[in-house]
């Protein structure tokens, strides 16, 4: 415990410069400002701004990015309930609850409650990653090349199993990405595959390209065909500080909504999304009298407001204390930590101790200002939502296209991520979600090296993976995963979990 | 009497899985397979394309009954070719001009040609967006951040 209190202060010493403060600050306010924005998401904005990470310190560059991901989570609320579309997808179950007491004149309570019922789960999520990342990379130090790959396995059966749509489809994408992983030159070999001897893919596809094309551009071209409506239901928010009656209503679902995104964060493919919604259908079911969800219950913001943060903040533990990205951003985090030669794992605490600890500070630093940001400049925030998307959307490209370009300084880049905008439309058209893609993608390389190297170790022998208990255990995880989603009752409440969506 | 596919969308999915696991489990064979213990660069590329065409084999043959009743069908909504079209010509603009006629021009181009894309196009809303966005580029990325960009036409 003492201990565990030395690091924080170390974390805190080094995220409290004013150096990183002000990049925390930076990251937040975008984060807020692309959560605000409909049509934006802190995927696309995280790859768009990794080029420009480049000559930061890879603490602030670190601080930056995670903060645009929690940010969103908090901005993505006002959308939702001023305007009642989710700026992020996180947040579409509180534009049920939200936009209808924003109709009632309760705009402002639910702003508030939104933020500090995210200020609690922030700050809760933040502990538990400090409590939970020791122990954990303690495990992941005995791993060898057999049990990564076993986590793996998990982890992509995991994102599979908790993705929205058909599992089938999830399956697929997931080997898609693999296999698109696999383009460039082979680590074992020398050889280079699937390059077709352009030189520009002798590494592969950077993944900047591959995320900006499928996340950034494809989204624009889909945006486009959907006619613009947006209208702001009132400009005037009322009271934020909420009254008695809304705290007696809110804390017990804060609580709640805290705990469940906490866990659910730490899964993988899970994080801020899924657990808004289990949030949500919790407290409909655990509340007196579920006939007033949807017409403005507060109860609907403040779980469900609380358990996305939470998630948002909990998916870093698999990628700090194993090394293993559990959703997209997670992806490109990773992505961000190798720019600066950082090897993500369960080394990087013991390493680095100064860089891991200042990020898990960061984190809490940055809730405190997420919660300055939001209250009191609330009205710049709805101002901005005025903003039409038709001059939103040439200012985002060109960001893209100085984010590709500046990876390599080659224009063919940007040409390929035009090649995988269409692919991401195509994928939008026949209902294929890219973000299982995206994380089979980025394990694919570290996949297929660990399973050649834990099969050459055993000899081509391949019970290697259950005979040792460590993977066993994993492998045994994913089994019983894919047996529960398959198991007849379980699957129906799925569909109806992602037919709200 | 008319026919009609059913989940035309997973039908076009299943139908693009088989083509592109096929292409890879096809390439790979180019490479060494190798061994399940000394495995080749063709080995994990191999097994993942196959199991990619076998899925997309199985979606595409589900989904691909013939059915009459209307309400069942789930149709691709149309594609908008033009603003696919306009979107990837504004990129390859800004790409391709960006190394020889500078970041100001490149910016000028990306947003006249996306801008088109869009139904409310206006051109006095295009010509301000395009200069201050080019403005702000040159500013923050090759001033203040200093990214490799050339300002101007080299």
């Amino acid at each position: 415990m003492i201990e565990l209190l030395g690091q924080l202060g170390q974390g805190f010493e080094a995220a409290l410069t004013l150096g990183n403060v002000f990049y925390c600050l930076v990251g937040v306010t975008l984060g807020t400002l692309i959560g605000v924005l409909p049509g934006l998401g802190p995927v696309a904005t995280i790859a768009m701004l990794l080029p420009v990470t480049y000559g930061l310190p890879p603490l602030s560059a670190l601080i930056m990015l995670s903060g645009i991901y929690y940010g969103a989570q908090y901005g993505g609320s006002t959308t939702a309930i001023l305007v009642n579309l989710p700026g992020e997808s996180s947040s579409v179950v509180t534009c049920l609850d939200g936009y209808a007491m924003a109709r009632q004149g309760r705009a402002g309570t639910a702003l508030g409650v939104a933020a500090l019922g995210s200020f609690f789960a922030g700050t809760f999520a933040t502990m538990l990653i400090a409590v939970l990342a020791t122990p954990l990379s303690e495990i992941a130090l005995k791993f060898g090349p057999a049990e990564y790959f076993s986590l793996m396995v998990l982890g992509l059966v995991a994102a599979v199993v908790l993705a929205s749509g058909s599992l089938l489809k999830a399956i697929a994408m997931t080997l898609l990405g693999l296999l698109i992983g696999i383009v460039g030159t082979d680590v074992n070999s020398g050889i280079e595959r699937f390059s077709f001897g352009i030189p520009e893919l002798s590494d592969g596809f950077d993944f900047v390209i591959v995320s900006m094309g499928l996340f950034g551009i494809a989204e624009i071209i889909h945006n486009l065909e959907k006619n613009e409506s947006r209208q702001i239901f009132t400009s005037n928010v009322g009271r934020l500080w909420p009254g008695r009656e809304d705290f007696r209503r809110s804390w017990k679902p804060v609580m709640r909504g805290t705990f469940l995104g906490s866990i659910l964060g730490v899964l993988p493919g899970g994080g801020a999304v899924l657990s808004s919604f289990a949030s949500y259908s919790l407290e409909k079911k655990l509340s007196d009298d579920p006939s007033r969800f949807g017409q403005g219950a507060v109860e609907g913001v403040a779980g469900p407001e609380s358990a996305n943060n939470a998630g948002a903040q909990t998916s870093f533990i698999p990628m700090l204390t194993l090394g293993i990205p559990s959703n997209a951003v997670m992806a490109l985090m990773v992505g961000a930590m190798m720019i600066h030669g950082i090897v993500p794992g369960p080394q990087v605490m013991t390493e680095r101790p100064e860089l891991f600890w200042g990020l898990i500070a960061s984190m809490w630093v940055g809730n405190a200002l997420l919660v300055l940001l939001n209250l009191p400049l609330i009205g710049i925030w709805v101002r901005l939502l005025k903003v039409p998307y038709r001059l939103l959307y040439p200012a985002i490209l060109l960001f893209c296209g100085i984010g590709i370009y500046s990876v390599n300084q080659s224009a063919v880049d940007i040409a390929f991520a035009v090649g995988f905008g269409a692919l991401g439309y195509l994928f939008i058209k026949i209902g294929c979600e890219p973000a299982p893609l995206l994380l089979g993608y980025v394990l694919g390389p570290l996949m297929e090296e660990n399973l050649r190297r834990a099969l050459l170790l055993a000899r081509g022998d391949a019970t290697v993976f259950v005979s040792r208990p460590l993977s066993a255990t994993l492998l045994a995880l994913a089994v019983m995963l894919i047996v529960v989603v398959a198991l007849p009752a379980v699957r129906k409440t799925r569909e109806v979990a992602f037919q709200e969506d | 009497m008319k026919l009609r596919l059913i989940r035309q969308q997973d039908f076009t999915t299943g139908l693009f899985f088989l083509v592109t696991g096929s292409l890879f489990a096809w390439g790979s064979l180019s490479y060494k397979i190798g061994t399940a213990m000394r495995m080749g660069p063709g080995y994990f590329p191999l097994v993942l394309g196959a199991l990619l065409a076998v899925i997309g084999l199985y979606l595409a043959a589900r989904n691909a009954r013939v059915d009459l009743s209307r309400e069942e069908s789930q149709l691709i909504e149309k594609p908008c070719l033009r603003s696919l079209l306009l979107i990837g010509v504004a990129m390859l603009v800004f790409a391709f001009s960006l190394q020889s006629l500078g970041l100001i021009v490149a910016t000028v181009g990306l947003v006249v040609v996306s801008g088109i894309a869009s139904q409310a196009f206006c051109w006095k809303e295009i010509g301000v967006l395009s200069t201050s966005l080019a403005a702000f580029a040159s500013i923050v990325f090759s001033w203040a951040l200093g990214l490799p960009l050339q300002v101007f036409p080299a």
